[in-house]
Order: C-alpha cells, then sequence, then structure tokens
C-alpha cells in the first residue's frame, strides 16, 4: 500500500484521520470509518432538539511526514468547527440580546441565564508539579520550550485580553501542590497577576492531584452570587470561572470527595474551563485518561475544556478560545473560528 | 396597632412618588407619636403625627413644621371620618392634607406679581397640569425666598432601551427644579433631575446640558424649551442604539460562533477570535456614542506576539464606511474589510513584535 500524503496509517494500515480542518461533516452521519476509529473518550451526548454535540477527544499528533513519529491512535478533529450538526442558519442571530435566551444546553435543569457581559471573577489554578518545567513544546525551527513557560506567556496575553474586554473582570492565582492554595486574591490588577507568575515558587514532584482539596478551598473561599429576582433576565452581580490548568501525564486526578465540587456547580452562576498540557499520549503515559476525568468534571456541558501537546501554537490559540465570556459564548462543540472569504459562501 | 400605622405610611411612598423619592418614619419611644418627612417641591417636609396608644380610634392631631399652615379641621374628611380600621386612613389624611399644604403655597404666590405671573401661565398657557407643579417659598420674618418651583416635565419616555438591575430603577420621569432667591431676583437657577433609567441611557448625569435661565426670561418661555430639549434627546438616543443594536445583532448572526464578549446592556461593543490559515487572533469592535456618525474603531490583536509588554495590536478606523448603510451591510463590508487586512496584520504582528 501506498501511502497518500498526509494520511497517516497505523500499523494495520488503516488510516487515522489526522486533524482535518476544512472537512465539512454532513450532518448527522459519521464517517465511513467510524466502526475503525476509535472513540477514546466516553460519548458524552447532549441533545437539544436536533443539536447533537460530539464527545471531546484529545487532538492526534500532527507532524506531517515524518515517519517515526509516534502516532495516537486517537481519530481526532471532533472539536473542530463545521462538525456541527443540524444548526439552523441565523441560529446565534440576536434580534434582541436583553431577552432572555435559553441557556444553549438543556442538559442543564432548566436554568436560562441572561446573554449578559458581567463581570467575571476568574480562578487561575495552576499546577505546580515538576513535569511543567520539563521541556516538552517544540516549534518547526526548533526551539523549545516548557509548558510553564508557554502557560505563563500564554496566560500574561489573556489577563491583558481579559482586561481589554473588561476592566472589571477579577483575577485570583491558586497554586495547585500536594493541596490546593492561594497565592493571589481577586484583583483587577493584571500586573500584579503577571509578577505572581513571573516569581512563582519552585515546582515540586507530584504523583496525583487531590481534587477535593481544590473545590473545597474555593467552595470556602469564593462566595457565590445568590439568585436574586427574575434570573433569566437579570444579570448577576459577576460569574465565578475556574481556570483549570493541569500538567501532568502520569498524575492522575483524585477526587474522593465530590461534595465541595457539588455545591459550587449547583450554581448557575459557576463555570470550570480547563486546560491540559501534556505529553504526547503514548501507551507509556495516561494522557486520555487524564483528559476523560476532565471532561467528566462538565456535568453541567457548559465548560471548556482544551488540551494541547507538542506544539506551542496550538497551547497560545487554545488559551484564547477561553477569553470568552461563560454567559455569551457558544458552547463547545459550536464554536468556529474559521473566516472565509465572502465568494465561498454561498449566502451571505 | 403601630405597626399597623407604619404599614399605613409606607403607602405614602406612593403619593409622594409623584415627584420624587418617597417618606420615611421614625417614632419616638412612646410608639404612638412619629414624624414624616415628605418631599415637596425640593424640600423636605416634616410632620408630627399624634396619636394616642390608649384610644386609637381617635384622629390624630399633626405638629407642622410650617406654623403658618393650619388648615381648618373640618375641611379635611378623611380627619372627620377618621376609620381606624381602614388601614389607609392615614395615607388619605396625609393626602388630604398635603393638597391643602399645596394650595396654601399657591396663594403665598399671590402676594407677588412675578411669581404668580410665572405660576399661572405655565398652568394656563402650556400643556403642564396642576398636579405636575410644585410651589414652595420658603419665609423668614423679613422677606420671602428662596421660592421652588418643581415642575414635572412630561416627557414621553416609553422606548427608553430597558435597564437590568436588581433594584427596581422605578418610573421613568425628569423633573425641573427651578430657585427664585427672591421674588423678583433675576438670578433664577434651574436644576434637571432624571430617574435612574433616563439617565443611564443617555449615559450618565453628565451628558445633558440644560440652557442657563435666560434673565428676564420668564418659565413660560423656558420650561417648554427644557421639555423640547429632553423629548430630542430622548428620540435620538432611541434611534442611535437601536442603530447599534442592529449592528451588534448582524455581526452576531455572522460570527456568532467566535465570539468573545458583547456589550449586552448599551451594545457599544463586540469581539471575537477568528483564524485564518491557521493564525489566530482576535477582533475588538467599538462604537462610539457617535455611531453612525462616526465608524466604529476595529483593532486587531495578536495572540502571539507582543510590542512594550502588550499584545502587539493595530487600531484601524479609517475604512470604507458609510453611516447610511444598515447594521447588516455594515457588517457584510467590515467583513471585506477584516478579510483583506489580515494578512498585512499578520506580517506586521511578526515584524514588530516579540514572540
Amino acid at each position: 500500500m501506498f501511502r497518500r500524503k498526509g494520511i497517516k496509517r497505523r500499523a494495520d494500515g488503516m488510516p487515522i484521520s489526522t486533524h482535518q480542518r476544512s472537512v465539512v461533516q454532513p450532518p448527522c452521519l459519521l464517517s465511513p470509518l467510524a466502526a475503525d476509529i476509535r472513540v477514546m473518550s466516553p460519548a458524552v451526548f447532549l441533545l437539544d432538539g436536533n443539536v447533537v454535540s460530539k464527545p471531546r477527544t484529545m487532538e492526534a499528533e500532527n507532524e506531517s511526514g515524518s515517519d517515526q513519529e509516534n502516532y495516537s491512535r486517537l481519530v481526532s478533529s471532533v472539536i473542530h468547527e463545521y462538525d456541527i450538526i443540524d444548526v439552523e442558519p441565523g441560529a446565534r442571530s440576536e434580534e434582541s440580546a436583553n431577552e432572555d435566551v435559553k441557556s444553549r444546553d438543556s442538559s442543564q435543569d432548566d436554568v436560562t441565564l441572561p446573554r449578559v457581559n458581567c463581570p467575571e471573577k476568574i480562578i487561575i489554578c495552576l499546577d505546580m508539579s515538576s513535569e511543567m518545567d520539563k521541556v516538552s513544546f517544540r516549534s518547526r525551527s526548533g526551539d523549545k520550550w516548557t509548558p510553564m513557560k508557554l502557560v505563563r506567556r500564554a496566560l500574561s496575553f489573556f489577563l491583558h485580553s481579559k482586561q481589554r474586554l473588561n476592566r472589571n473582570h477579577q483575577f485570583a492565582l491558586v497554586h495547585l501542590f500536594d493541596k490546593a492554595s492561594w497565592v493571589k486574591d481577586f484583583t483587577g490588577n493584571v500586573r500584579s497577576i503577571i509578577s505572581a507568575l513571573d516569581d512563582m515558587s519552585d515546582t515540586v514532584e507530584l504523583q496525583s492531584f487531590n481534587a477535593t482539596s481544590l473545590f473545597d478551598l474555593i467552595h470556602q473561599c469564593v462566595p457565590l452570587p445568590e439568585l436574586e429576582g427574575d434570573t433569566t433576565i437579570l444579570p448577576p452581580p459577576y460569574i465565578v470561572r475556574m481556570l483549570f490548568i493541569y500538567g501532568r501525564s502520569n498524575g492522575l486526578i483524585e477526587f474522593r470527595n465530590k461534595e465541595s465540587f457539588r455545591q459550587l456547580d449547583s450554581s448557575p452562576y459557576f463555570f470550570f474551563d480547563a486546560m491540559y498540557v501534556h505529553e504526547p499520549q503514548s501507551p507509556e503515559n495516561r494522557c486520555e485518561e487524564i483528559f476523560d476525568r476532565l471532561c467528566d468534571l462538565d456535568e453541567k456541558g457548559m465548560s471548556y475544556i482544551f488540551e494541547a501537546a507538542r506544539n506551542p501554537t496550538r497551547l497560545y490559540d487554545q488559551m484564547a478560545k477561553l477569553l470568552a465570556h461563560p454567559l455569551q459564548r457558544p458552547l463547545q462543540s459550536e464554536i468556529a473560528y474559521r473566516l472565509h472569504n465572502i465568494a465561498d459562501l454561498t449566502d451571505t | 396597632m403601630v405597626e399597623g400605622k407604619f404599614g399605613v405610611c409606607n403607602g405614602i411612598t406612593r403619593v409622594n412618588d409623584v415627584k420624587s423619592g418617597s417618606s420615611t418614619l421614625r417614632k419616638s419611644p412612646s410608639g404612638d407619636r412619629f414624624k414624616i418627612y415628605i418631599p415637596y417641591a425640593g424640600q423636605t417636609i416634616t410632620w408630627e403625627v399624634i396619636l394616642d396608644n390608649s384610644c386609637p380610634e381617635e384622629p390624630p392631631d399633626f405638629i407642622f413644621e410650617d406654623s403658618d399652615f393650619c388648615p381648618n379641621v373640618a375641611d379635611i374628611k378623611s380627619l372627620v371620618n377618621w376609620d381606624i380600621g381602614d388601614p389607609h386612613c392615614l395615607t388619605k389624611v396625609i393626602r388630604e392634607l398635603l393638597e391643602h399644604y399645596k394650595t396654601f403655597h399657591e396663594r403665598l404666590l399671590e402676594a407677588h406679581s412675578r411669581l404668580q405671573f410665572e405660576y399661572s401661565s405655565l398652568l394656563d398657557q402650556t400643556e403642564l397640569s396642576r398636579d405636575l407643579i410644585e410651589v414652595y417659598s420658603e419665609r423668614t420674618e423679613k422677606k420671602i425666598g428662596p421660592i421652588n418651583f418643581l415642575i414635572k416635565l412630561p416627557v414621553d419616555f416609553s422606548d427608553i432601551p430597558p435597564y437590568l438591575t436588581k433594584d427596581n430603577p422605578g418610573e421613568n420621569s425628569a423633573v425641573l427644579l427651578i430657585l427664585f432667591p427672591s421674588p423678583d431676583s433675576s438670578r433664577v437657577t434651574p436644576q434637571l433631575y432624571l430617574s435612574p433609567r433616563v439617565e443611564h441611557a443617555f449615559g450618565g448625569s453628565g451628558n445633558l446640558r440644560i440652557p442657563a435661565f435666560p434673565s428676564g426670561g420668564c418659565l413660560l418661555d423656558y420650561v417648554p424649551d427644557v421639555y423640547k430639549l429632553l423629548q430630542n434627546k430622548v428620540e435620538k438616543t432611541v434611534q442611535i442604539y437601536e442603530r447599534r443594536k442592529e449592528l451588534i445583532a448582524a455581526f452576531l448572526s455572522h460570527f456568532g460562533r467566535s465570539v468573545l464578549e458583547f456589550d449586552a446592556d448599551g451594545f457599544f461593543d463586540i469581539s471575537f477570535l477568528f483564524e485564518w490559515n491557521d493564525f489566530f487572533f482576535i477582533l475588538y469592535i467599538e462604537l462610539a456614542p457617535s455611531f453612525p456618525q462616526e465608524a466604529p474603531v476595529l483593532t486587531f490583536q495578536s495572540i502571539y506576539h507582543e510590542s512594550k509588554e502588550k499584545p502587539y495590536s493595530e487600531v484601524h478606523d479609517k475604512y470604507p464606511y458609510s453611516p447610511r448603510w444598515s447594521g447588516p451591510e455594515m457588517a457584510t463590508r467590515i467583513k471585506t474589510y477584516i478579510l483583506d487586512n489580515i494578512q498585512a496584520f499578520q506580517k506586521q504582528s511578526v515584524i514588530s513584535g516579540s514572540l
């Protein structure tokens, strides 16, 4: 069998579709190769009328041309744009943004929230495991970086951009060691967070992560706004969003006592987003399992869960996607960033 | 029973809301006499209400701050017909007393021809009715003044954009308070008070300037001028609000799946994350209060390169634009402009920025 340009093959000869960015999937059809494609994460289908969102999976390696690369057995491209099924054209048009817009996810119990850009309190939860200081990201030109260096830089962009979007957003910093600990309380002063990131203590060799301690800490320290008045119209004074940045390829996320998490998650004004940086997936590590565990934390279906390995550009891209305001952004399964030329569109 | 009276008195807020604000209560330790503070004509008048705990069926006595005000009890029907069983009994009395108080102040003007003229000309020759005007004269032994005219302007606020807050912003109103230092003074000072939702729609209290009262002028000319000014401002505000909303809606229908944030209150801005040939960038679109006269300001921002410790960005505010275009047309043309300029932005961000 000869290799077609751009198509990678597994050891047994079956093709793996690589990160196809310009494929437009027909509605509700899986590709004919579906049976051969191993979907690694549990299927999480969010049903809202005809819209079926696909499960999150991690992206396959996308190094063109190199035989020696250790390719993942995963199918990627599920998260990307145009995999979206059955969205009515203009479904996202806003006739009147002030009227209550049904929360985009009907799997969350009937809480409809106003689509307003209220201030956010964003808690950056930064993994302090020593793996964050191990070089694993490379550019084509041969430059190398540790995840921590890239994450700090991407966070700096994130903070500046978020502040530009709204001066009233606030940010806090939590370090994840064996237990979670607050480093910086909520502030709108972006420079102080950036310098806290610059002056960090050293990372430490850590194994599994105790998620209970993190959610306990947050539940204890961060009050959530009460539901007042007509919650479908009235904006809350702020919403709380966790930005969980995890960097362990082998340390599992242990979550014995979910009480605090349940309390937090039961509020419609609480959101959990995650950015997972890791080694390329392989039989020697547990990235896939960890990623699945992360996705499990998205019980309401409102989270953005991203991952990146090896490719620095992708890390910056994913962090930028996390800028989107939880009350105004589309579901992760519906995001689409590509700009088309006008000529490519059949309707305008 | 005293609590019952409190309930009644809190009902007074509605009576006095005709102009502004609400009344508050304080009670002295014995619990059956208290003071009511009532906003009237830009002042707060204090009346003391005296009931008798031991015989509540007896109608209350009143002590008025203003010792000249002494209405004939027989004229106050709700006092004559005092019925302790009616939860609104006190409210009715206060309301009637206020009416008398208002008449009392109207009469005081009769002694001063200029003020009398101002008042009666407003009533006779404009659309203002008596219930929209309150007058008050401060009196000392030697002189009379300042004299307040509080006028509620009948502006149509029905199309004002919504103001979503937890506290009820209340009814929309605009109230003009005019102060005459003395009956014949020419240094007349006007002040305009807007209710919260109206003020919010105008973009803050600093955004509307009313003209100074012309020396030698009269209310008959001045008040209608202010009224017209306000009415025009309302119409203009509503129009440009609708234009902004239309444009933001058009952008959302094109790019809703890339949205980062947008101003859902005044529709002054919207931002997107875009990808072009694997190159991601942020676009901020900002509308000035003078939009649609002024074109939206577009800012491209890099997510990879920085310049002077901030993300590299470029502001584009001069591009083909016409305020006459509809929202959808503007959105389409701006989209074309963006596509035409991304490549240059990308190149520039790599050159000027650092990685």
